[in-house]
């Protein structure tokens, strides 16, 4: 998207946010208007000041200069209403309606001003001193020759209507079901198709037979014809209402550099952040889910990466520190990386803190790898600063992060370079609409997993599996063991006692350090609509949620994270 | 509690100043309809509202890890129901079923639960006025029971202790 595009995209949602934030300012004073006495006085003025506070930020934030002064002048009027300063009478109110009309004008472009711009501010300090305005002032009408054109949003082609987000959810979790129906009767147009196909050698020729099956053969046909555009339909469907659903990751963005400036502020550090990728888009949903990670992960990268100034300094690094927050997209996946230069993470104390806490043993410490070390960091209510400050260190923002993450089947890589920083990854789906899942059994039991996850699939054939010390490894000729586990173990289910044969391995993780999970029997990919677990179920580790097949059935869905954090950590396996 | 709050909650209340002053067969009866369930030895009433549906029971998707109350998982129009036992909340024992049994599938607010019984009998509607504290057997949830002997589910209290559950449950995890 082009900066113009996306300029034109916030703008658009300013207007359509100041129209409300507008009215619902006129509403209130209209309400004050009636009765200045009510019980409602201060809940109508607190509501007043938000909006125009929101409003002047907003207008600030997209460089609408001649807005924001309005705005600023506007609430200093109401704040000396709210301090009892100020009566509101006639004349006042006249003016703020005025204001606003001025306002609106200046945003939509549709009404021209009809006093000057430096009239109204003029009147509106004057207000705000306690001078009185001069009668009838502002009955005449004024020239707009001063009104500058910059404030002024053009809608162009792109009109736009304000739709509630729960209506919106609501249309795509329509055609979300729409889309598990027609899952069903792909399953079942499948069905038939091998039916029709075993039953034609069975079948004599010239009886009534041969003319129900020719009759089956015909209405299949058109049943898989209606079946495809169905799914045309469905799939233009789905898109127009994704799109519909798609905000920049500038939205996701917007609050950081407040928050990094404060931070530093607050920590004595100095701070340089630098953000890309705003313009590339994503499902609401995701952009609402990644939010509180990204300022977990900045508060992580200020707060415990960046070094004081003058250790910077000792370290021959400039004294301010850089972040840098950028996103790319990924085929259908958005990458969020948070890289900052500063100390990196110090293994050894982690691990060190670890054994204080009793989450591992000193000789477990001992054996763990980098990655294992940094994995330590996600787990719940670690924290690596013995005090707690006041905005990281309480030992949950990992957790949450982690969590965050996986609820959106996405994955997190943390790259560490001691003494010159951090660099955390966040792979999150562009939409959350449908996911493709490769089915796997165990124990009698089909689970399915993210197939973004799966890097390759094997065969397991005899003696490919070994135990050395607790662990199971997966042996493959002129490639290094990997890290196996067996899934009907870990899932403990009821049949555990039965001996199966492992046939597959599937291999999850990074390519670098891959981890084989062991399953009896594969079967195909699938398109899914993931759904969460219900509430009721409370913390479950290893499932992420659950999808519906088309006959009906419930299949849970895997968390990868969970299993490739567990086949680098698990030493009790005792077969395969 | 009161079973004529609870149960009354949801529906437009009587003034009983005004009911004082008339007649008494003008006076509007509080009328709610209960679902008859049979779970083990006794019938049990739940309020029709929180209903959706009710389906023979034809298995569910198991879950790893969970405490045995709770069957599995099912879909129902395609959302998620967590199917409940309620043999085993009410008796807290494992009471094998003999026969056919059967979900009802419940809602309340943004919630829903399946729960497992042996069989739903008749919906029947009664005055929630004629709902007493007692003699009710020394199960959990129950409300009061009918002239009938229909035990009353309190509903909202068995959702209300799910939910605690769950949230001990993200809890612990948390501190772990």
């Amino acid at each position: 998207m082009a900066d113009d595009e996306l300029s034109q995209k916030l703008l658009s949602l300013f207007a359509a946010e100041a129209g409300e934030a507008i009215q619902v300012i006129v509403q209130s004073c209209l309400m004050l208007e009636e009765k200045p006495d009510s019980g409602q006085r201060a809940y109508l003025l607190a509501d007043i000041m938000r909006q125009t506070h929101n409003l002047k930020g907003s207008a600030r934030s997209l460089g609408l200069d001649d807005i924001a002064a309005l705005i600023h002048s506007l609430e200093s009027v109401f704040q000396k209403v709210k301090s009892k300063d100020l009566k509101l009478e006639n004349d006042v109110f006249d003016l703020i309606y005025r204001t606003l009309d001025g306002v609106s004008g200046l945003i939509t472009g549709a009404t021209p001003l009809d006093v000057s711009m430096d009239l109204l501010l003029s009147r509106l300090k004057m207000v705000a001193e306690g001078t009185r305005l001069p009668k009838k002032a502002t009955a005449r009408p004024l020239t707009n020759e001063n009104t500058p054109p910059t404030g002024t949003i053009t809608s162009g082609d792109q009109e736009t209507i304000r739709i509630t987000v729960g209506r919106l959810d609501a249309i795509y979790n329509l055609v979300n079901e729409i889309q598990v129906v027609r899952l069903s009767m792909e399953q079942n147009l499948a069905i038939i198709r091998t039916m029709l196909y075993n039953a034609k050698p069975h079948v004599p020729r010239e009886n009534e037979l041969l003319l129900a099956r020719t009759r089956l053969n015909d209405l299949y046909r058109k049943s898989e014809a209606s079946y495809r555009s169905l799914s045309q339909l469905l799939a233009q469907l789905q898109d127009i209402v994704r799109q519909a659903r798609m905000l920049p990751l500038a939205t996701a963005f917007a609050p950081l550099p407040r928050m990094a400036r404060d931070l530093a502020r607050q920590s004595g550090k100095e701070v340089m952040l630098r953000i890309e990728g705003g313009e590339i888009e994503l499902d609401r949903s995701v952009l609402e889910q990644i939010k509180s990670p990204l300022q977990h992960l900045l508060y992580n990268s200020i707060d415990h990466g960046l070094e004081m100034p003058e250790q910077r300094r000792t370290a021959g690094k400039s004294e301010s520190g850089r972040v840098t927050i950028k996103g790319s997209q990924q085929g259908s996946s958005i990458l969020i990386d948070i890289h900052d230069d500063g100390a990196g993470i110090d293994l050894a104390h982690v691990k060190e803190h670890a054994v204080r806490y009793g989450l591992i043993t000193d000789q477990e410490a001992a054996q763990l790898d980098e990655q294992e070390a940094i994995w330590l960091l996600f787990q719940p209510g670690f924290s690596t600063v013995s005090a707690i400050t006041a905005v990281s260190g309480r030992g949950i923002g990992l957790d949450i992060v982690r969590k965050s993450i996986e609820t959106m089947q996405g994955e997190i890589y943390v790259e560490n370079d001691p003494g010159n920083g951090v660099r955390f990854s966040l792979k999150v789906p562009v939409s959350v609409a449908t996911s493709l899942c490769l089915l796997v059994q165990t124990n009698g039991q089909i689970f399915a997993l993210p197939a973004r996850n799966v890097i390759h699939l094997a065969r397991v054939l005899p003696g490919m599996i070994q135990e050395q010390n607790g662990h199971l490894l997966l042996m493959q000729p002129e490639v290094q063991p990997v890290p196996a586990i067996n899934l009907a173990h870990i899932l403990q289910s009821e049949c555990q006692a039965v001996d199966r044969t492992i046939q597959r391995a599937i291999f999850l993780g990074s390519p670098d350090q891959p981890v084989a999970l062991l399953v009896e029997e594969l079967y195909d990919v699938r398109e899914f609509v993931i759904k969460e677990l219900p509430s009721h179920f409370g913390q479950m580790p290893l499932i992420s949620g659950a999808a519906i097949s088309g006959s009906g059935e419930v299949i849970l869905v895997l968390n990868t994270t969970d299993l490739v954090k567990i086949a680098g950590q698990r030493g009790t396996e005792k077969d395969a | 509690m009161n079973p004529q709050n609870l149960l009354s909650k949801d529906r437009p209340q009587t003034d009983e100043h005004q009911n004082e002053q008339l007649p008494e067969t003008l006076v509007a009866r509080n009328l709610i309809k209960l679902a008859i369930i049979r779970c083990a030895r006794i019938l049990l009433g739940i309020d029709v509202k929180w209903v959706r549906e009710v389906r023979p029971f034809a298995g569910t998707t198991p879950v790893y890890g969970l405490p045995p109350c709770w069957v599995g998982i099912t879909a129902l129009r395609s959302h998620l129901y967590a199917v409940l036992d309620l043999r085993q909340i009410l008796y807290h024992e494992h009471i094998t079923a003999e026969g056919p049994r059967q979900i009802v599938f419940t809602a309340i607010n943004d919630h829903s639960v399946g729960l497992l019984v042996d069989a739903v009998a008749q919906v029947r509607q009664i005055d929630a006025a004629t709902i007493t504290a007692g003699p009710t057997p020394d199960l959990p949830y129950i409300l009061g029971s009918t002239p009938e002997q229909i035990n009353v589910l309190d509903l909202p209290a068995l959702y209300a202790d799910l939910h605690r559950t769950a949230t001990a449950s993200r809890e612990n995890h948390v501190e772990t």
